[in-house]
């Protein structure tokens, strides 16, 4: 399997030859980017701009990324670390300024209603979602048959560019920015529920999947970005399609065994993902109905503290997007030769890594809580206060994957366009389009915004749970010192040259 | 429910329902914002506990500021004048702290005008 692995990859540059292609703006679907930039998590090409954007280093190595043609400014990097650092830091004090609690929950608290007449309710909206549950395993169905029986260049590949581009890129833009409509589209549960309802996979009935809690979810997030990284699944129509079977024949035979809603509730880790993004949408669907409200609001008035299992998957949703930009880095590389020089096989090593670094992350994190403890000098038991300030990595983890994939999805747009006419054929040119140069400066302001949201979201927790109003504030401490590292790091990331992944 | 200084805080209640959109949904069950659980290490004897729901702190202010905040209908005069000499007390403190704010605001501003001044004028 190595092998095969290895051959797609040889002699790839891991951004660079992408770039070359994605920057001279058109090139031919037999030729196009074996290494779409974005397999790479699609993700790091971009987080790669954003530094590149920004930092002095001349851009040998990260130059080559979505923004290639962007020309570095004179800034150092230590200083593009010390500035996203500074920023964070200087959005704690200011919010700490405002210690009004009935204010912070009435900022919270605005929102509109979206009124949604009674006739729509009935016929209309009823057609739409019935639309929009056929129209998303159509496309499900015609990934995977484009994945298998269509083009297999991955710029030509509908089955490649509507998964990465479309759909994990632009499609969880929209679940964070305007509203979560996964339940509805989730092609998965679709095809559970009306296998449910012919009988064709009745339910068992047996174990529930609540035993172990959302450790599953959470183990399934991390496998799914681990293949991501360590297989060409992003670049080779044929594999996404394997893959993509092998996850609904699971799926379908779970969600058969545990009952269609308790599996995507629970376990289902994309589900997961959404419903988390979602709930940093301004769309936000209650009892009333369709409620606008500000981002992130619902994040900081949501009462459930939730439990350890629920709050690793948070903390795991940061660090994969972290693991995805981390394997470019050179010292990654430097580290991967040493351990795998000692006999350690390459995907192992991997393996271990995806799993060490999300352990130091929900330590560092929880570390943080029983601090927070400290310094706000109460009883609150520390557990609690992991659990109760989670939602806050939110935005976070929205803000990077902004950052990561606005350029990419704009950048593959109209490729994506051109295939959707022609699931299987090679359309006769692909158009990628290159960023402009002010774009990278554009992503680093998506991630600062995560963070500045991040704030604003533990701030506002925090008079939920703390007493007074220094308390509060100073139960922040902790988080914020763990948010400013963990944006140096981030920065850090970004600022180091893209290598290949060796081993791949 | 920690309105200012000029502002005489209402029940815990009526904000709720009058800012809270949201808001009554399992708020008050146990385990939840309003009473999160609590532990105190063994050997500490909390310095007062909440006459109403027992919760623990670690200062007679705290506490004061929490039967304010929490149980603001059924104080009696003493815990009312506690709670209000507390509130003067930690709105002194927290002039203090916000001045710190200010202060830290302003030098960490002008370090990095410092920083990027001193980095673009070696660069160029």
């Amino acid at each position: 399997m190595r092998r095969a692995i290895g051959r797609a990859r040889s002699g790839v540059d891991r951004t660079g030859r992408a770039a070359d292609r994605i920057g001279a703006g058109r090139t031919e679907p037999d030729k196009g980017p074996r290494r779409r930039s974005a397999r790479i998590g699609p993700a790091t090409v971009a987080l790669a701009a954003v530094g590149s954007a920004l930092l002095a280093e001349p851009a040998a190595g990260h130059a080559g990324s979505l923004s290639g043609s962007l020309e570095p400014t004179p800034v150092p990097s230590w200083l593009v670390v010390l500035t996203g650092g500074g920023i964070v830091g200087a959005s704690f004090l200011f919010t700490s300024l405002l210690t009004d609690h009935a204010l912070v929950r009435a900022i919270n608290g605005r929102g509109v209603r979206v009124p949604v007449r009674e006739a729509v309710r009935g016929t209309i909206r009823t057609t739409a979602y019935r639309g929009a549950r056929l129209a998303g395993v159509a496309v499900l169905l015609l990934v995977v048959a484009s994945g298998l029986f269509g083009p297999a260049a991955p710029t030509a590949s509908f089955a490649v560019l509507v998964v990465w581009a479309g759909w994990w890129a632009g499609y969880a833009m929209s679940v964070y920015l305007l509203g979560n409509t996964w339940p509805t589209l989730n092609p998965w549960r679709t095809l559970a529920e009306w296998l449910a309802a012919t009988g064709l996979l009745a339910r068992t009935g047996r174990a529930s999947p609540g035993r172990l809690g959302v450790w599953p979810s959470v183990a399934g997030l991390l496998l799914l970005i681990w293949i991501e990284v360590v297989s060409p699944v992003a670049e080779e129509p044929r594999l996404l399609a394997a893959l993509v079977l092998v996850y609904t024949a699971l799926t379908l035979a779970s969600a058969a065994r545990y009952g269609t809603a308790a599996w995507f509730r629970r376990v289902d880790p994309i589900a997961r993902v959404f419903r988390y993004y979602g709930r940093l949408a301004p769309l936000q669907r209650t009892e009333r109905g369709i409620e606008l409200a500000l981002p992130g609001s619902a994040l900081a008035e949501r009462r459930a503290a939730g439990r350890a299992d629920e709050t690793a998957f948070v903390v795991a949703l940061l660090w994969v997007t972290t693991y995805d930009g981390l394997v470019l880095t050179p010292a990654w590389a430097a580290f991967a030769r040493a351990v795998v020089g000692l006999g350690v096989p390459a995907l192992v090593v991997y393996l271990l890594a995806m799993v060490a670094g999300f352990g130091l992350f929900y330590s560092v994190y929880a570390i943080a809580a029983r601090l927070a403890r400290r310094t706000a000098d109460s009883y609150v038991a520390a557990g609690f206060i992991r659990d109760w300030f989670a939602p806050a990595l939110v935005p976070i983890a929205a803000g990077y994957h902004l950052a990561h994939f606005a350029g990419y999805f704009l950048g593959l747009a109209p490729a994506l366009g051109g295939v959707l006419a022609t699931p299987f054929s090679a359309p006769a040119t692909v158009t990628v389009l290159a960023m402009p140069g002010w774009f990278g400066g554009l992503q680093l302001g998506f991630v600062v915004l995560g963070h500045l949201l991040a704030v604003w979201v533990a701030h506002a927790r925090s008079f939920e749970v703390f007493t007074g109003r220094l308390q509060p504030v100073r139960s922040q401490y902790p988080f914020i010192l763990v948010m400013i590292a963990y944006t140096a790091a981030s920065l850090w990331i970004v600022a180091q040259p893209s290598t290949s992944p060796p081993f791949l | 429910m920690t309105p200012s200084n000029s502002r005489p805080s209402p029940s815990p209640e009526s904000d709720r329902t009058r800012t809270g959109r949201r808001a009554a949904a399992g708020r008050n069950g146990p385990g939840g914002a309003d009473a999160p659980p609590t532990t105190v290490p063994a050997g500490e004897t909390p310095a007062a506990r909440c006459p109403h729901c027992a919760r623990p702190f670690r200062t007679e202010r705290l506490c004061a500021l929490h039967l304010g905040e929490r149980h603001r209908a059924a104080l009696t005069d003493g815990e009312r004048a506690a709670h209000d000499d507390a509130r003067d007390a930690e709105g002194d403190e927290l002039f203090v702290f916000h001045l710190k704010v200010v202060g830290a605001i302003t030098a960490l501003y002008a370090g990095m005008v410092l920083a990027y001044m001193i980095v673009l004028g070696v660069q160029g």
